[in-house]
């Protein structure tokens, strides 16, 4: 403890330590605006991160006809694109994306992607790779025609390929065009894929998950011009949006699940199975099953030469995915959205059973649900979960997801979350990006990382302590302690992204996490995210949109957030370095004389002093009276009646605020805090009092506003202090715990605290056991 | 050059998913003079791994786990992880496993008891090629903490081996 005088003690009160935070004389502030880095605003997107009045977005409308030949596996299409220009701009040609042509013997995708042998590599491994070269994939481009029929000129470039219409496109201009072509569909077994079919070799029937199969128009505006990045199996995908008249033909036995509305149920469904569906259309409580697993296992038995058309249409999507299969069995429910009705479908084979039957379509309508209520109300028709091994892939309306029980119908309860978890995550992805339709190619975390997060809110909504991979702050901190060459800002390019799961999925929806319950408080972030759904909803957000809103709607500045955790490889750890106590000096000799006095004994003495006490009998001065004179017997701590007449005069000077002051008797904690992790985050303080009592404090970021790196903080309280916690509640992913404490605490580590938790040889319900049966054997024991 | 290629014959499942990175923690407690190494992998790599050397179908973390699947993990991380203090092996304990919270992953805990090396330990190598020979964009972080010296490095296929001065 320190006393220090009024004045003093006033200087306390207003420290701050200010450092030179850095020798270089440019503004390296952490809470330098991020203007610098964010294109400017303009008249297509606004600097509130709104779309400004010239907004426009182009259309991509598709009729497309496929048809599957499941004996060789391969997709036979044609497809009318009708494209209109609404940009201002005049555009000479076009660009269409041939995703299929990523798995096109040399694609770019295979040689860039920079492979190397193991000295002992599986048996697997070795047998992808092989199959990998060996496969014939991609498109097979057979007529790429005007409506008419005449030839247009075309160039592919690996999976973009150029298209000049027979005039220049002005704004507002429409042009028609005919793509014939076929392609091989991979076994996702084999050489993976997101999209392809699962062979059961047993009984040579397929599971066929489809996408990406037709060229598509690829996205143009004022941001990137054509979004014409190569596909190279990462980076995702970046599509327009248009209405889908799609005529799938699959043999007659199969059932078609697909984006959009089934046109011509009557015409492919039985009358039991067109009855159990507009039964399912008015049950909000369960799903009711469309087609058993025992009709199914029925029909996967027989295979028909005979082929069915199934016609679907789909408004205002940016893509289009269907499944097909004879294996599958098919549930539905309705779902409750702003009093509109949106049916939750779920198709599955027996392997997937008792699983999928009892969660998947459950899953879908509590995502639409827990979505609904943070972005925007779903307004698609439907939502569907396809059984797909070992995948977890989102297309509008329709999603491909694992979780297989064992053989014998058993399954872990990893794998039981695992699919719940994959199917909100999928089934999330309607809402980002299908309908707030980001940048894919360009940014993963725009879609992965807010989607992310919505799934942990929605994981949390479904069951209480849901076991949540990625949202709380701890889960982060391994990965953000990690080695600083192994990670790169969030800000990254999807190719180029290393740790893609914890960068682009784990840390975005980490942040977006911190920022709803400890930056921004639940209420205004709901607000802004909400706001930020509502606007670029259907439309084409780019993140400084995102980071633009965020702001606007809360008035809370976040670029020192936004430029720590996605411009940069930061991470949190703040340190408590010091706290200094000190109690105001009264002044008043008779108080404060005792208090120096009982100060100066308890000081430390040294050793040769302690000895020469009993090892000196007597001194000079202690056998010689003469030798004594004022000094030898003078207290500097007695007080006489001068000092008591000069306290009383200053006490006369003062007002009476400064006596308050005064006689307050106040403890005074000065606390030093340093920044070590890079990353600045709100001071989160948990304060315990002699008494037992606790007071909890948040102070925002900006105390690091002026010094970054170093900071001090004075606070005053009636009781004395017994401990300070730093983040008591795990807000921040403050990655080393040992510098939270005063008095310093060193935290067990998971390997330490597990040890301790198995250094007994039995389990909790052994040593339960035991403990019981000693109580019983003392309590039969006669009293004495 | 021309190297040999040793082939793991069995493969049972195929698995997918994109993001292959384990971390392990490798601890020295000063007051025990021991390492303390903490290993954290997808369950599912690891079932894989397992399944590939063992021809069988391998559940961890489940009621349908085989009662010598600690040993299988035991001889799998000896093979992939090794480490030296001052460039002389040992080989640590067994201490246990668990599955995170999340039920996603599994914590490998090992030691190495009276790690002393005669006062100082003034550098490890370690070689960590876990789930290398079938994933090819296996990275492996490893986080040494000594005292105040932690030092982060990461292994792939490309880098299987490396000496930490401490």
């Amino acid at each position: 403890m320190k006393r220090c005088h009024i004045l003093s003690l006033i200087s306390c009160i207003l420290l701050f330590s200010f450092f030179a935070s850095a020798q270089e004389n440019t503004n390296s502030s952490k809470f330098k605006q991020l203007s610098e880095i964010l294109p400017t605003p303009n008249v297509y997107r606004t600097a509130s991160g709104a779309p400004g009045h010239e907004y426009y977005q182009q259309k991509a409308d598709y009729v497309i006809n496929v048809q599957l030949d499941e004996k060789k596996h391969v997709i036979t299409g044609d497809e009318t694109i009708t494209y209109t220009n609404n940009s201002p701009d005049v555009l000479n040609y076009l660009w269409i994306q041939l995703d299929q042509n990523v798995r096109a013997k040399n694609s770019a995708s295979q040689l860039t992607s920079s492979g190397s042998m193991d000295d002992n590599m599986s048996f697997w491994s070795l047998k992808r790779m092989h199959d990998k070269i060996n496969f014939d994939g991609g498109f097979k481009l057979e007529l790429i025609t005007d409506v008419n029929g005449n030839d247009l000129p075309f160039t592919v470039n690996e999976t973009m390929m150029r298209i000049e219409p027979s005039k220049p496109l002005k704004k507002g201009d429409s042009f028609s065009f005919k793509i014939k072509y076929s392609y091989n569909i991979n076994d996702r077994m084999k050489i993976g894929g997101r999209s392809g079919y699962e062979y059961f070799e047993d009984e040579e029937n397929a599971i066929y998950t489809i996408a990406q199969f037709f060229p598509r128009m690829a996205v143009y505006n004022e941001v990137e011009g054509w979004q014409n990045k190569q596909f190279l199996g990462r980076g995702e995908f970046t599509l327009p949006f248009g209405d889908y008249k799609v005529n799938i033909t699959v043999p007659a036995d199969h059932i078609v699940s697909a984006t959009g509305e089934l046109k011509n149920a009557s015409s492919v469904l039985s009358k039991t199975q067109i009855k159990r569906w507009e039964k399912a259309k008015k049950n909000y409580k369960e799903p009711v099953i469309i087609v058993t697993q025992k009709e199914a296992e029925e029909n996967e038995k027989e295979k028909t030469e005979s082929l069915k058309t199934w016609r679907f249409e789909a408004k205002n999507v940016r893509d289009f995915g269907w499944a097909s299969s004879r294996k599958f069995i098919w549930d539905a429910m309705a779902v409750d959205i702003a009093g509109k009705r949106v049916m939750a479908y779920s198709y599955y084979p027996k392997e997937g059973n008792p699983l999928w039957e009892q969660y998947s379509t459950r899953a879908v309508a509590q995502t639409l649900k827990t979505y609904s209520k943070y972005t925007i109300d779903y307004i698609y028709p439907q939502a569907t979960s396809v059984h797909a091994k070992s995948i977890g892939m989102e297309y509008p309306m329709i999603c491909f997801n694992f979780g297989r029980p064992e053989k014998d119908g058993t399954y872990s309860k990893r794998t039981k979350y695992g699919m719940i978890g994959v199917i909100i995550h999928e089934v999330g992805h309607n809402f980002f990006p299908m309908i707030i339709n980001s940048d894919e190619r360009q940014w993963t975390w725009m879609d992965e990382g807010l989607n992310t997060f919505v799934q942990y809110l929605t994981e949390q909504e479904f069951e209480r302590n849901y076991p949540s991979r990625r949202g709380p702050a701890k889960n982060i901190v391994d990965y953000m302690k990690g080695d600083k060459t192994g990670i790169v800002p969030i800000m990254t390019n999807s190719e180029s992204i290393l740790q893609f799961g914890n960068n682009a999925y784990g840390k975005p929806a980490t942040a977006l996490n911190i920022l709803r319950e400890t930056i921004m408080g639940r209420e205004l972030f709901d607000y802004a995210f909400k706001t930020y759904s509502e606007r670029w909803a259907f439309k084409h957000p780019t993140p400084a949109d995102f980071f633009r809103t965020m702001e606007d709607a809360s008035a809370v500045d976040l670029d020192w957030f936004w430029r720590g955790w996605f411009y940069t490889t930061d991470h949190v750890d703040i340190s408590l370095d010091q706290v200094n106590w000190f109690k105001v000096n009264t002044g008043n000799p008779e108080i404060e004389n005792p208090i120096a006095k009982s100060q100066q004994e308890k000081n430390n003495t040294f050793i040769g002093d302690t000895r020469n006490q009993t090892s000196i009998p007597q001194t000079l001065d202690e056998s010689d009276p003469a030798s004594i004179d004022f000094y030898t017997t003078y207290d500097p701590f007695l007080t006489s009646i001068l000092d008591k007449e000069d306290y009383l005069n200053n006490i006369g000077n003062l007002g009476n605020a400064e006596l308050e002051i005064l006689n307050a008797d106040k403890n005074y904690y000065e606390l030093q805090f340093s920044n070590l992790g890079g990353l600045v985050m709100p001071l989160i303080l948990e304060f315990e009092f002699v008494d037992g009592t606790k007071e909890g404090l948040k102070i925002p970021a900006e105390i690091w506003k002026s010094n970054n790196e170093q900071v001090t903080k004075v606070f005053v309280f009636d009781k004395e202090l017994t401990r300070v916690t730093l983040d008591p509640f795990l807000e921040t992913a403050d990655v080393d715990r040992n510098n939270n404490y005063w008095p310093a605490r060193i935290e067990p580590t998971r390997f330490q605290l597990f040890k301790d938790r198995n250094r007994r040889q039995e389990n909790p319900m052994q040593r339960d056991r035991r403990a019981k049966e000693k109580a019983n054997s003392m309590d039969s024991k006669p009293n004495k | 050059m021309q190297h040999s290629l040793i082939v793991i014959i069995w493969s049972l499942f195929v698995s997918f998913h994109d993001f292959h990175v384990t971390h392990t923690n490798i601890y020295y407690n000063a007051e025990k003079e021991s390492l303390e190494i903490t290993v954290n992998v997808a369950i599912e790599d690891l079932e894989h791994a397992l399944e590939d050397q063992t021809a069988k179908k391998i559940s961890i973390g489940t009621n349908a786990e085989m009662e010598s699947v600690d040993e299988l993990i035991e001889a799998y991380f000896r093979q992939r992880l090794t480490i030296a203090p001052n460039n002389h092996l040992i080989n640590y304990e067994w201490v246990g496993k668990e599955v995170s919270e999340d039920l996603h992953n599994l914590y490998i805990y090992f030691e190495i008891l009276n790690c002393n090396q005669n006062g100082k330990i003034e550098s490890l190598l370690l070689e960590n090629s876990i789930f290398t020979d079938f994933i090819t964009d296996q990275s492996n972080i490893v986080l040494v903490e000594f005292g105040n010296n932690s030092r982060n490095v990461t292994f792939s296929r490309l880098e299987k081996r490396q000496n930490i001065i401490l």
